[in-house]
């Protein structure tokens, strides 16, 4: 009984740790230099497909478990939260917009050019493309209530 | 000037993001962490397309142009 519920509860983490692995690896492979016409583009567009089509799917499943009024219901958030990181959010598009309206770019970074000028080196690189899978592998788990 | 400006206004976001999530994650009330706050975003049938949209976006945007 005991070794049954061990093995179910190291299910999730071995499988975690293959998707952060196979993340890792896909982001060093998609970020080093290859000679094939539209390679970097490819890398890319992969994980966009197959995240949407998971998403969609992952989406799908999790609706049809909810009766048909709750589908569309927000679930409640703290206000301060939402004001708190809302605040966040807004300070940085505001920022970007100023950024991006003014020049030179070197006197006015945006969060591409200073995110440009750290992906010069290639583990910064890897690492950032990392972090956008992981980001991506969230956004497909359905939202629990 | 205006260089270390413009860094330090991201800064004070990346800082604020890091306080944000650490007061969550100690538990403090009327605190969420950013996992929080997407999970609720997705709750809506329209935020989810827009994030995915934003997620595909920022990476065609960083990665390929």
């Amino acid at each position: 009984m005991e070794q049954q519920k061990i093995s179910h509860d190291a299910r999730p983490r071995r499988r975690t740790a293959v998707i952060v692995l196979a993340f890792l690896a896909y982001s060093c492979v998609a970020t080093g230099h290859s000679p094939l016409p539209f390679a970097t583009e490819a890398t890319v567009a992969v994980p966009i497909a197959l995240g949407a089509v998971l998403a969609v799917r992952s989406w799908r499943r999790h609706d049809r478990a909810l009766p048909r009024r709750d589908r569309t219901r927000t679930a409640s958030m703290h206000r301060g939260a939402i004001l708190r990181w809302g605040a966040l959010a807004a300070l940085l598009i505001g920022w970007e917009a100023h950024e991006l309206l003014s020049s030179p770019r070197t006197a006015y970074p945006t969060v591409s050019s200073l995110v440009a000028l750290a992906s010069q080196l290639r583990p910064v690189h890897a690492l950032a493309f990392f972090g956008w899978l992981l980001i991506g592998h969230r956004l497909i788990e359905p939202a629990r209530a | 000037m205006t260089f270390a400006t413009g860094v330090a206004v991201f800064a004070v976001v990346l800082l604020g993001v890091v306080a944000l999530e650490l007061l969550a994650r100690r538990g403090r009330r009327g605190h969420a962490t950013m996992a929080d706050m997407g999970r609720w975003l997705r709750r809506h049938p329209l935020m989810r397309w827009a994030l995915l949209g934003s997620w595909a976006f920022t990476g065609w945007h960083f990665f390929v142009r």
